[in-house]
């Protein structure tokens, strides 16, 4: 574990100086969990929702952690668990299946005031929906985010080689997308 | 990674709303403080109440039980007169069984050899008047007495034998 994260933890399990640790944990790790649920759930409300719920997980957990992974890796299982309970919650409210809420997502991002991307973009996302849910999460893991295989690796608990692997069917899966439509 | 400072992601083109990174410190924040944390925010106080001085008095009240010694109770276990009852009801029908195969019961008018042998003497000896008319009398008017002789465990060829074993003149005893 990293010193500057050992001594965060430490702060953090101190009542005392808990409150202010907290702020500093959040100010550290806002973006790059925000960045990574937001291309699971696909919109802005959604995302801020999952996101909360993510650092609430977090501060009410900080003494339930081990420090057996880093900081960070602990923080984005905790984060994608919550983004994917999330949206199976919603698959179930608004009566769709998994795959039929993915495509409703990727058809909304379209109209959604807080998309910019252009054809080609939009086109990506719709590629990135037909792949399964692993394989999603490596990709935009990657190629969004871009993570090392290894800090990958200690998130969702592959080894590299597979994630390698992963990476490379996903990409060959969405230029074939691309290309055909 | 680099820090994202756009509010678009450059790859994906998701938008996120103007101030939103900058505004969400202060909303966790706000969060964070209205989150009720079970432990931090009832720490010291259970609410429960306890008597005054309870503790001071405490150490006194268990000294002086553990050192009374222990009335014996009044409870009797139940099981245990259940098994004692048990016990005596099969004692019992074994005594029973016991008795009636080993121990068969007396005659009415059986007269063991102990007593036989002191009447012959007391006869012998005339201590008593032996009138034979009287005996017969004795014997048919009385009648009871035959009767005992009839219901008494003594048969006929019994009684016969021991007449002729005892009586020196056989014609006395034809009749």
């Amino acid at each position: 574990m990293k010193k500057e994260d050992a001594l965060l933890i430490k702060k953090l399990r101190n009542p005392k100086t808990r409150h202010e640790a907290f702020k500093d944990l959040v100010s550290g790790y806002k973006e790059r969990l925000y960045w990574h649920i937001r291309n699971l759930t696909k919109n802005h409300d959604d995302t801020d929702d999952v996101l909360q719920n993510t650092f609430i997980k977090v501060y009410k957990n900080i003494d339930k952690f081990k420090g057996d992974s880093m900081l960070y890796s602990w923080m984005y299982r905790i984060a994608t668990n919550e983004a994917l309970t999330f949206l199976t919650q919603k698959a179930k409210r608004l009566h769709l299946t998994s795959e039929e809420l993915q495509n409703k997502l990727v058809e909304n991002i379209e109209s959604d005031v807080y998309f910019e991307g252009d054809q080609i973009q939009l086109k990506l996302q719709k590629a990135i929906a037909t792949l399964p849910q692993k394989q999603q999460q490596i990709f935009n893991m990657k190629y969004f985010q871009e993570l090392k295989y290894r800090e990958i690796s200690e998130i969702l608990g592959t080894s590299e080689g597979a994630l390698k692997a992963s990476y490379h069917i996903a990409a060959k899966k969405i230029e074939d997308y691309l290309k055909g439509n | 990674m680099k820090k994202n400072i756009s509010s678009t992601h450059p790859r994906s083109g998701f938008k996120v709303p103007k101030n939103y990174f900058e505004d969400f410190e202060a909303k966790m924040t706000r969060v964070i403080s209205q989150e009720p944390t079970f432990g931090d925010q009832y720490k010291g106080n259970l609410g429960f109440t306890i008597p005054k001085n309870y503790f001071d008095s405490l150490e006194g009240q268990v000294l002086a039980k553990v050192e009374r010694p222990e009335p014996r109770g009044m409870l009797i276990s139940f099981f245990r007169k259940k098994k004692l009852y048990a016990i005596t009801g099969v004692a019992a029908v074994f005594i029973g069984i016991i008795s009636t195969l080993l121990f068969k019961p007396n005659p009415v008018n059986t007269l063991d050899s102990e007593k036989i042998s002191v009447l012959e003497e007391y006869i012998d000896q005339e201590n008593i008047d032996l009138n034979f008319n009287e005996i017969t009398t004795f014997l048919y008017e009385e009648g009871y007495v035959l009767d005992d002789l009839y219901t008494s465990g003594l048969s006929d060829e019994a009684v016969f034998d021991y007449l002729n074993e005892q009586v020196e003149d056989p014609a006395l005893i034809l009749y």
